[in-house]
């Protein structure tokens, strides 16, 4: 093996799969049993490269992964091994990069495989490529930024190899599952791979297009491997029209915007090679010019701090809010993702979440939180701990570029926080106090900043992935730090050329009218400089001064936004003229926005039992009956199980938890391993809820060792499963006789598009629900009670 | 009521009800999202292959891959050509459904059947885009015929797959329960015969003998 240098062209090979099929290969047969079966053709292939100029031959193992290879006759070790062999027999000098391609399923949420499993394949393949002699870890044509954040960590976990990875995008210039290119550079960059770019699914012209961000903001090589043109279908075949000296002349303008290392996909041929080889012998590699940029980045967006304001959304946090310390001891995941939601929605482009709480798990709650987050909305996470064991579990599983919060000037917490932020990637806060506390005089808080980043810089991290935080002291002890808070900013921009954040909260605690005070506090750090202020964006002081600086600062162009926001009264698409309805008349006709203001004014005279026996009950059971006659539909029930939940929320708030708590009985609702269709089973949630039943619900593709450990640890009666395939109703028996093999004494009741009463007794499950409705039913027969009137 | 809000109520089991204002407007606001939804993500795929019959079932041509089962075998039958068609509307969609589950569950089972009427509506398109091409030149079309039709294996959905090359070309990946994920997609079999005297076998609704299904047109 000879050493890599990145500062002259690299050309890597064609297409194996086109070659395969001039070779015989048949269509769905599996390209990696020719490295068993017809070793002489692979070898053949990559030598008709080398001799077309490549430096670098990729092995056959694209698709070489035990998810791939479960049902075939071959050995992932058998197809790897032998691949490696035969490229490192052809390749005489040049290198060898083994070829990793996606798994072949999509990730979590939207499939059922997760970052483990998925860490755990891409690992195999690693080892036993790296311990037969691979030079370089090449993985490719990933759509998910995911799926390439595990192979990545795969990777670097198990070799020491160079790590080259591709991503293939569309034209609408995103990946398949929608990451754009500034996404694809931040996050691979962050996660230390030596060279990244774009492979496969469009022709050379048409990657032109895409390659700006990378041009722009990559510092490390940028690789490209264009198909030969866009494919076009023709009756039985696929085919590629671009001509070898036409890819070669795009590759050349390709190089000529500073791109060195090429090579070609799907349908390309060592023609393809010997020309693009050819071109790169009349030019010389382009140096770029490379635009620093500070940036948090979740899986599909990135957010720039310093280009505007960025508003970092603090509410998910413990700290005097019972409402989240509630939520993280009931682990009510559904609860903190609300949150998210909501600030988003206000405008926050930042979520910072905090699990810190004594008396739970906060590795696994923030875990928990940060998976489903991620999930449902697109705004980069700041990950807010004072453990590093937690920082760590939570950036590893996180799908983007997170922030940590935070390193401070303290050596010891340097020397644990900077090695997480470096291997990760992650963008990192640095708060300006150290091992004497935090300094009074702006002038000494820069001075820590100084250091914080000298230190930072020894290990490998640059100064435009630290922000430093000034940190607000509390006026009504330390009056006169205030404005040194607002003094350090303006000094550190200037002489240390980094981003700025601040919590602003903490400036009024212990006094009155706290808006007042940070809305305050808010435009003078602004005004100073502050690129990223962590605020309730829930707050409407907040947010008007935000909106204001945005014009008043010239960032809101022609106050368009400012304008809109007033004018722009978002548009109801529901019907909610009620004024003479009752809230029972408001619920039957599922008025989810009315129900609840019809509840705090029926609360004014009468008790919250009351309200629920003679208004919300009553209007259920018609509900319920029209329903099962026939007279409404399934959207018309669940709107107005939706309105009950709204009013129910309401009530809560005036009922001791006692009452609540004590009472209620627990129902444990999954969505069985394998499936992930569980809109039914979230419509049977709300209406058990409506009836006062307390729900845990263990979401989609539930593995039955998570249901049985809850089984025993809450304490739970009744279990609802739901499958609707007939695939996934296979999984939904073998999770009823793992729960019956443990005898726990527990109930389960079924429900799903392709059972019935016989089927459902035939799967050992102790009831059949047809719907929803029948599902409330079987439960308050269950429990031989109706639970409000109970209560 | 145009055919399609009509497909997305009949996919909501609706009974001809009288639809209050409040329900009506979300179902519209609803089918109005998931059209643009649709028309940002929607992407598909199709290939012929030419066939031939054995006992084991039909082969496709140029590939060492079988279409399974009694069914399947009839519906191609007459044909010389089957055209295999992957489609999908794409991930945001499917994204758009999870979130409102969190936020609005009346609203996320509307865009569910919204996305299953919609997807069907794609692969109309792609039929007519076929009618007008090449391909099927001189040649009639079956119906869509799909896995898990009859007695065609759900587990046929990874074989075309593959053929398609879905996970690159268009995104779709099949999971170990072989569900097509994102889960607003589709896979169908057309096969293209000569003979226009030959009446083909029925597909759709009116060749399933399950009486009681409370989606049936």
């Amino acid at each position: 093996m000879s050493s890599i240098d990145y500062t002259d062209w690299l050309l890597f090979d064609g297409a194996m799969g086109t070659m395969l099929q001039k070779n015989g290969l048949k269509l769905g047969e599996l390209p990696e049993a020719y490295n068993i079966l017809y070793p002489e053709i692979i070898e053949k292939i990559h030598r008709e490269y080398i001799e077309a100029g490549s430096n670098i031959i990729t092995t056959n193992t694209f698709g070489a992964n035990s998810y791939k290879l479960k049902n075939s006759n071959y050995t992932l070790k058998n197809i790897i091994s032998s691949a490696v062999k035969i490229a490192r027999r052809a390749a005489g000098g040049k290198l060898v990069a083994l070829g990793i391609g996606p798994i072949g399923q999509l990730m979590k949420p939207y499939g059922t495989l997760s970052f483990q499993e998925a860490y755990n394949i891409f690992s195999e393949e690693v080892k036993i490529g790296y311990a037969e002699g691979a030079d370089i870890i090449l993985i490719e044509t990933i759509s998910d930024i995911y799926e390439a954040k595990a192979a990545v960590l795969a990777a670097k976990e198990n070799s020491t190899l160079p790590i080259f990875c591709t991503m293939t995008l569309q034209e609408d210039g995103r990946t398949l599952t929608g990451t754009d290119p500034l996404t694809i550079v931040t996050v691979l960059q962050g996660l230390g791979v030596n060279v990244l770019g774009i492979n496969c699914s469009l022709g050379p012209k048409e990657i032109i297009p895409q390659l700006n961000d990378f041009i722009k903001y990559s510092k490390i090589p940028i690789m490209v491997q264009p198909n030969a043109g866009m494919p076009e279908i023709k009756d039985c075949s696929t085919i590629y029209k671009v001509t070898p000296s036409s890819f070669a002349a795009s590759i050349r303008s390709i190089a000529e915007m500073g791109v060195s290392i090429f090579g070609g996909c799907c349908g390309t041929t060592p023609e393809f090679i010997r020309e693009v080889k050819g071109v790169l012998n009349t030019i010389k590699p382009v140096a770029r010019k490379v635009e620093k940029i500070t940036t948090a980045a979740s899986g599909f967006k990135t957010e720039i701090i310093g280009k505007g304001i960025t508003v970092v959304g603090e509410r998910i946090n413990p700290t005097g809010k019972a409402t989240i310390m509630e939520a993280l001891r009931k682990e009510d995941i559904d609860y903190i993702a609300l949150e998210a939601i909501k600030q988003k929605e206000a405008g926050a482009s930042i979520i910072d979440v905090n699990a810190g709480m004594p008396d739970i798990n906060e590795k696994d709650i923030m875990v928990k939180i940060i998976t489903e987050i991620q999930a449902l909305i697109q705004t980069p996470l700041q990950i807010d701990s004072m453990e590093p064991e937690v920082i760590e579990a939570a950036v590893r599983i996180y799908n983007g570029k997170p922030i940590i919060n935070s390193v401070n000037g303290k050596r010891e917490a340097m020397e644990t926080i900077f090695p997480i932020a470096k291997k990760y990637g992650a963008l990192i806060i640095a708060l300006t106090l150290d091992e004497k506390g935090i300094p009074l005089k702006a002038e000494e808080r820069y001075e820590i900043a100084k250091k914080i980043i000298a230190t930072g810089e020894a290990y490998g991290i640059s100064r435009e992935d630290i922000i430093i935080d000034t940190l607000a002291l509390t006026a009504s002890a330390q009056q006169e730090a205030v404005k040194e808070t607002i003094k350090a900013i303006q000094l550190i921009k200037e002489k240390l050329g980094v981003k700025t954040t601040l919590g602003i909260s903490n400036v009024s605690y212990g006094l009155p009218n706290r808006e007042i005070l940070n809305s305050t506090f808010l435009k003078m750090a602004l005004t100073a400089g502050l690129d990223a202020p962590i605020v309730d964006p829930l707050c409407k002081e907040i947010s008007n001064a935000i909106k204001a600086f945005n014009v008043l600062w010239n960032y809101d162009k022609k106050a368009a936004a400012y304008i809109d926001s007033f004018n722009n009264k978002p548009v109801n698409t529901y019907v909610e003229d009620t004024k003479d309805q009752s809230l029972r008349e408001t619920i039957i006709k599922g008025l989810k926005g009315d129900a609840k203001k019809k509840t705090r004014e029926l609360l004014i005279t009468e008790g919250p039992m009351d309200i629920i026996d003679n208004h919300l009950i009553s209007a259920l059971e018609i509900v319920g009956y029209e329903y099962e006659k026939g007279k409404i539909f399934l959207p018309q029930l669940i709107q107005s199980a939706e309105a009950v939940n709204q009013a129910f929320s309401v009530i809560k708030q005036q009922l001791p938890e006692t009452l609540i708590k004590g009472k209620s009985n627990k129902i444990l609702l999954a969505t069985v391993k394998g499936d992930i269709h569980d809109i039914g089973k979230n419509i049977v949630k709300v209406l058990l809820e409506n009836y006062g039943f307390q729900v845990i619900d263990l979401g989609k593709d539930v593995d039955s060792e998570e249901i049985l450990r809850l089984v025993k640890s809450e304490d739970i009666e009744l279990i609802g499963l739901s499958a609707l395939m007939t695939t996934t109703v296979k999984s939904m028996e073998e999770t009823i006789i793992r729960l019956k093999e443990h005898n726990i004494n527990c109930r389960i009741m079924v429900g799903g598009a392709v059972l019935n009463e016989y089927y459902a007794k035939g799967i050992g499950a102790d009831y059949y629900a047809k719907d929803a409705r029948d599902g409330v039913k079987i439960a308050q027969k269950h429990f031989k009670l109706h639970p409000f009137h109970e209560l | 009521m145009n055919k399609l809000k009509s497909e997305v109520l009949r996919y909501l089991a609706y009974k001809n009800q009288p639809l209050d204002e409040n329900i009506n407007n979300l179902i519209d606001s609803t089918l109005k999202e998931a059209i643009e939804l649709k028309n940002r993500g929607y992407k598909y795929t199709y290939r012929a292959f030419n066939i031939s019959f054995d006992k084991k079932g039909v082969l496709l041509e140029n590939s060492d891959i079988y279409l399974f089962g009694n069914d399947i075998y009839r519906h191609l039958n007459n044909s010389e050509k089957c055209i295999l068609i992957a489609a999908t509307l794409g991930i945001d969609f499917e994204r758009a459904i999870i979130y409102n589950s969190k936020i609005n569950i009346t609203k996320a089972l509307i865009l569910d059947a919204c996305g299953t009427a919609l997807i069907e509506g794609v692969l109309d398109e792609i039929e007519m885009e076929l009618l007008n091409s090449s391909i099927t030149k001189d040649l009639q079309l079956t119906g869509r015929y799909s896995p898990g039709y009859g007695d065609f294996p759900i587990e046929s959905q990874r074989d075309m797959a593959l053929l398609l090359n879905t996970e690159r070309c268009i995104g779709v990946t099949v999971s170990p329960s072989h569900i097509l994920i994102p889960r607003k997609s589709v896979t169908a079999v057309i096969g293209l015969y000569k003979d226009k005297a030959i009446s083909c076998f029925k597909t759709g609704c009116k060749s399933c003998n399950i009486s009681n299904c409370e989606y049936k047109e």
